[in-house]
């Protein structure tokens, strides 16, 4: 069967943490990575500010709160989740001016079985969402890769501020 | 066939519904030792089916527990570990999701020998063993469906079978993606199947919307008032 090739191998002396769902990580240390695994629905975000060394990754798996919103959930969801993760990103010393912001997920993993929600797709709803919550918060993304049928994985280096996307049975690519 | 005991629960039932849930996991064990017997009819050799865990686990961390059961010392990379999922749609009066994954070696294992006994052409042999697949997860999903049909009262059916080979993250987050738009927990249910040498070591999520498990747990509750245990 198909093996997945690692990027990590690229990187021999960064560790890996990774980032689980409805979870964000921010990260100032050289040595790590941080990656979200197995995106398939879920859209991950990866924030890098240049100059203050800053790296973030946010992992949400809903475009938005059907019900009540607690502090402990409002990072499973895009519209509560960015705001909270871009301040985060600050209070770390990064800037929103030099921030690249890239996001990838919001497949359609089962194909015609997928999850449709009263307005579409779960998938596409994720990421419209995203692209949705930075525009409130005067931000863009510089460059996604969203949509499609097969689950990735997305990895934010902290040392370079390079990021790569992986699937199954295909060669990583930077974004 | 033979029904083995199962390993220690590592999880926690919700206290409110532990009565149910062990009701619940009596039945559905029931279901998948007749689903592992017609299992073993279907491709014709010995299948062992080991009697499920069954839990409530928090609806965020469902991907971690599930699997964290499929593979020992399961880190969050698992998330990215290749599996073939098979995927059935839960109709009628309880709505929601089958999902039976295993690893895509495995899963050719356990029906290329019946496949490769139809002499089918190798133009179409993929696609045969894709609905071979889709055939498996019909079998245990009725088995189940039916065992948690008998004891509740309800109707439930399975859709047709979806077959894809992906990251295991990805497979299993679309039908708890779908779960957490209403709730902030599900049942999880996971086993093992042995086929002679092999052991497949599968995982089985059987997770139910919300309004669907109340209606499960109420129709369960007066056969424990009642004292049928």
């Amino acid at each position: 069967m198909v093996a997945l090739s690692s990027s990590f191998d690229e990187l021999p002396s960064s560790s890996a943490v990774p980032v689980g769902i409805a979870q964000m990580v921010i990260s100032r240390d050289p040595r790590e990575t941080l990656a979200a695994y197995g995106l398939g629905s879920c859209v991950g975000i990866a924030v890098y500010d240049p100059t203050a060394h800053v790296a973030g990754m946010l992992h949400i798996l809903l475009p938005e709160p059907a019900g009540a919103i607690t502090e402990a959930n409002k990072l499973r969801f895009a519209k509560t989740g960015i705001p909270l993760f871009i301040k985060a990103v600050e209070n770390n010393g990064g800037m929103r001016s030099r921030m690249r912001i890239v996001a990838a997920g919001g497949a359609l993993t089962l194909g015609k079985l997928s999850v449709m929600g009263p307005a579409g797709p779960i998938g596409k709803r994720n990421s419209d969402a995203v692209t949705l919550a930075l525009q409130e918060e005067g931000l863009k993304l510089d460059t996604f890769d969203f949509g499609g049928s097969a689950g990735r994985t997305l990895t934010l280096a902290t040392a370079t501020g390079k990021v790569f996307c992986r699937s199954v049975g295909s060669v990583p690519k930077e974004l | 066939m033979a029904l083995e005991e199962p390993g220690e629960s590592r999880f926690l039932l919700t206290k409110k519904h532990a009565r149910e849930l062990e009701l619940a996991h009596k039945y559905i064990s029931a279901g998948l030792l007749k689903a592992g017997k017609q299992l073993s009819q279907f491709v014709g050799r010995e299948i062992v089916v080991q009697a499920p865990r069954l839990d409530l686990c928090p609806i965020d961390q469902l991907i971690e527990v599930a699997l964290g059961s499929a593979v020992e010392d399961a880190q969050y990379s698992e998330s990215e570990r290749v599996q073939t999922g098979i995927y059935l749609g839960m109709e009628g009066d309880i709505e929601g999701h089958f999902l039976l994954m295993l690893d895509p070696a495995d899963a050719i294992s356990l029906v290329e020998p019946l496949v490769n006994e139809l002499g089918v052409s190798p133009d179409i042999h993929e696609e045969i063993i894709q609905s071979a697949l889709g055939e498996l997860g019909n079998i245990t999903a009725s088995g189940i469906f039916n065992a948690m049909a008998d004891i509740s009262g309800l109707r439930i059916g399975p859709s047709c079978p979806a077959v894809v080979t992906d990251m295991a993250g990805a497979i299993l987050e679309t039908p708890m993606l779908d779960i957490a738009q209403f709730a902030e927990e599900s049942i999880y249910i996971d086993t093992r199947m042995e086929m002679d040498k092999l052991a497949a070591r599968c995982t089985l999520a059987i997770i139910p919307r919300p309004e669907g498990l109340q209606r499960f747990i109420n129709a369960l509750t007066p056969r424990i008032v009642g004292g049928h245990r």
